[in-house]
């Protein structure tokens, strides 16, 4: 029981990293109805420019110059890449959207290599105990950064006048336009806060799961299976999916090897962990197979 | 007074029968040529003279014997006649195999992505299950090829109704998750240990020390046999496409995608419709999967079927015109010769050329860039007057600069040479979306009749009355 609580607490701190990265997926496609997959990728790089910029001024001010460095690399994004074809059939805009993907990813191992690199975290990875479970001082932090990124977000779009109008954009952009709102400008701004988020997710992911170009890979896997289960239209249910999603691998991987083993004896499972990303693929299609737009989805209906 | 009932015009001037080779029509001088250069890739100049000389015979032939869509159905068979036949060179034989198997897998694709319109992205991970059937019954030594590829075949299609049932019923973006999903856990299924007695784990499947060449009574190595059955594939395969997108079905598919509610209350069973289509696409994955296989020199890994492999196909499966027969097949020869041959040398070349190299460019990549913007500078420019007018100039030079910078820091940043050259995908990627960007509907375009569909229509009333 205690390791079952253990994984449950574990699976937290992963799932928010889902969650923020799921919140950025989220954030884009609310306002401009398209999957940025290459959103894990973008992140990856935000994570790289902390790293470089970490090399010359301190750790914090590093961070932050790459979330404002990121939201500009999310705004670049909308403008040069997503704009130019919103006219267009929407197969082309995700066949862009995967090439920002191979951009951003080959980028990174041209600039940065493929070596693994250290970016270090303001906060150690202390354990703490709480009754009979333990919990990373990492975590913590973790759970602090989101709650921080969230609340900002919720400021943002219940107070202030640009959070006004990107709702606005994002409910009809013809009728914001007729407001006299600059639809170009908001999805902008959306591009941009995505960028940021991801960068979040980014620049807290690295310190754990090690700085590569491939950093956000299952990361990202994980934050599509959270917008799934938590709805594409719901920022609170992307984050809650994320440690859905999360909980759900740390149990897989700690079971797998007794279940499997009372099915089939002769198989050996000596690798738990890989059964992470498959085990998410199927709690993913489980959740479209019982409620096909997700969880927390709005249900579009379509009568004949 | 009686009004005179005159019969409506049902000649429409903009498809008038065209007489004279001067009104040839421009598509099919580049469907000719180009076949003609694709020949010329593995049989030389012989090749090239044979397709220019055929090809030609059959774009000329006069009047409405054959329609434009058989005449370059006819062009393309003759053109894998001809490669079949006088190609020369163990490479050659390969690399044409891979453009077919790369055709099949696009038409796949292009049914179910194009005709039908659903985002379904599993599809390397169908060409993963094919290849993957044939080599573990082929492994066991007591399958001949034939039965090899028939039961790949049943698997795709089993694993395609598999994954199909729950997900075609999904609404666009969900689909597209979904699908993706399975294609990116694909490679990390095969590796799992509790499967790794069929799939051999992260190593695969080697069968590189045996060969399955062609029956007794045909003469012919087994590089060549390997490409014979590949454009056996592309025939059939693309005949099939042809038959299909043609008929009710295809019709039904292409109605279900421009208004699912109006074509599901007229009576059609949309989704059962959509799940054939995607069926037939699974069997058409599986068959790239099987010559897939065959030309990897029998071999299967994991890695094989990761995203790459998913970003090219679809990149180029747009680039060629999606949803198009021609599409599919310009799109193959565009991967094997094009993206994965001359650009990638190209952009190899760029990265080890001199400074100046990459910065002119840099400059022309940035200058086309900037042109995309030209015309709201313009119209910016003559809202304010004055220096305004310069807009435009501005852009466009600012555009240069900045690229040829942007380039030249990054192969700078990259430093040595081998970490320059992973900057080759990132190139790949700025040309395909500049490419999209100004052919929209693909190369297709350029060897397909200008024709709407109200002018077919009117065609066939035309061939009705007459």
């Amino acid at each position: 029981m205690t390791l079952f609580l253990q994984q449950i607490v574990a699976g937290i701190g992963t799932g928010l990293l889902y969650g923020l990265l799921a919140l950025a997926v989220v954030l884009v496609f609310r306002a401009s109805q398209v999957l940025n997959f290459g959103q894990g990728a973008l992140a990856t790089l935000s994570a790289y420019l902390a790293w470089a910029l970490s090399g010359s001024v301190p750790l914090a001010l590093a961070i932050l110059l790459a979330l404002g460095l990121s939201f500009l690399i999310g705004a670049g994004t909308y403008r040069l890449f997503i704009r130019p074809f919103e006219q267009r059939p929407h197969l082309q805009s995700f066949v862009v959207i995967i090439m920002i993907f191979q951009i951003t990813v080959s980028l990174c191992q041209g600039v940065f290599g493929s070596d693994p690199r250290t970016l270090e975290a303001p906060v150690g990875r202390t354990p703490l105990r709480l009754g009979e479970v333990v919990v990373s001082t990492y975590d913590l932090y973790t759970l602090a950064v989101a709650a921080v990124c969230m609340a900002a977000l919720f400021a943002l779009f219940r107070f202030t006048r640009v959070g006004l109008a990107l709702r606005a954009v994002a409910d009809d952009p013809g009728a914001a336009e007729v407001a006299g709102i600059s639809t170009t400008r908001m999805l902008t701004v959306g591009w941009g806060l995505a960028g940021v988020g991801g960068a979040v997710a980014g620049v807290l992911a690295a310190p754990v799961l090690g700085l590569t170009p491939e950093l956000m890979f299952s990361v990202l896997i994980g934050a599509l299976a959270a917008v799934v289960v938590g709805g594409l239209e719901s920022p609170v249910g992307a984050v809650v999916g994320g440690i859905v999603v999360a909980v759900w691998q740390n149990l897989v991987s700690t079971y797998v090897g007794t279940v499997v083993g009372a099915i089939a004896p002769s198989a050996t499972i000596t690798d738990p962990a890989a059964y992470r990303d498959v085990a998410t693929a199927v709690l993913l299609l489980a959740v479209l197979l019982a409620r096909p737009s997700g969880l927390f989805g709005a249900r579009k209906v379509a009568r004949l | 007074m009686t009004t005179e009932l005159r019969p409506i015009p049902t000649t429409n001037p903009a498809s008038a029968p065209r007489r004279g080779w001067r009104d040839l029509p421009v598509q099919r001088v580049i469907a000719v040529l180009g076949s003609a250069l694709v020949a010329s890739y593995g049989a030389g100049l012989l090749g090239l003279l044979v397709v220019a000389a055929v090809g030609a015979a059959v774009m000329l032939l006069p009047g409405r014997t054959l329609p434009e869509g058989r005449r370059l159905g006819v062009l393309g068979i003759v053109l894998a006649v001809v490669a079949l036949l006088l190609t020369t060179g163990e490479y050659q034989l390969s690399q044409l195999t891979v453009v077919a198997y790369v055709v099949v897998a696009l038409l796949g694709m292009n049914l179910v992505i194009g005709v039908a319109g659903r985002e379904v992205f599993a599809h390397v991970a169908l060409i993963g299950v094919g290849a993957y059937a044939t080599a573990i019954v082929l492994a066991t030594g007591r399958v001949l090829l034939p039965g090899a590829i028939l039961v790949a075949l049943m698997a795709t299609a089993l694993f395609g109704l598999v994954i199909g049932l729950p997900a075609i019923r999904l609404r666009g973006h969900y689909l597209g998750i979904a699908t993706i999903v399975i294609a990116l856990v694909f490679p990390g299924l095969l590796k799992l240990d509790a499967l790794s007695g069929w799939t051999g784990g992260v190593q695969g499947i080697t069968l590189f020390a045996q060969t399955f060449g062609p029956p007794a009574w045909l003469p012919i190595s087994d590089a060549r046999w390997y490409l014979l059955l590949g454009l056996l594939g592309v025939v059939v395969g693309g005949g099939l496409y042809a038959v299909l997108v043609g008929s009710g079905f295809g019709r039904a598919l292409r109605a279900a995608r421009e208004n699912e509610v109006v074509i599901g209350s007229l009576g059609v069973a949309v989704t059962r419709l959509r799940l054939w289509a995607f069926a037939i696409s699974a069997v058409y994955a599986g068959y790239a999967g099987v010559i897939l296989f065959l030309v990897t020199n029998r071999t299967v890994s994991p890695d094989t079927f990761n995203l790459n492999l998913l970003l090219e196909l679809l990149a180029v499966m747009v680039i060629g015109g999606s949803g198009t027969l021609a599409g599919s097949v310009i799109g193959g020869v565009f991967l094997v010769f094009v993206y994965r041959g001359w650009l990638d040398e190209a952009v190899r070349a760029l990265t080890a050329g001199p400074v100046v190299v990459q910065v002119m460019v840099g400059a022309l990549l940035g200058l086309i860039v900037a042109w995309t913007g030209v015309a709201r500078a313009r119209s910016w420019g003559q809202l304010r007057g004055g220096a305004g007018r310069l807009a435009p100039v501005a852009l466009l030079v600012g555009g240069a600069v900045v690229g040829a910078v942007v380039v030249t820091a990054l192969v700078g940043l990259a430093g040595d040479q081998v970490r320059a050259s992973t900057l080759a995908d990132a190139f790949a990627g700025v040309v395909v979306v500049l490419f999209l960007k100004f052919f929209p509907s693909g190369l297709a375009s350029l060897v397909l009749p200008r024709r709407t569909t109200s002018s077919r229509l009117l065609e066939k009333e035309r061939d009705a009355v007459a």
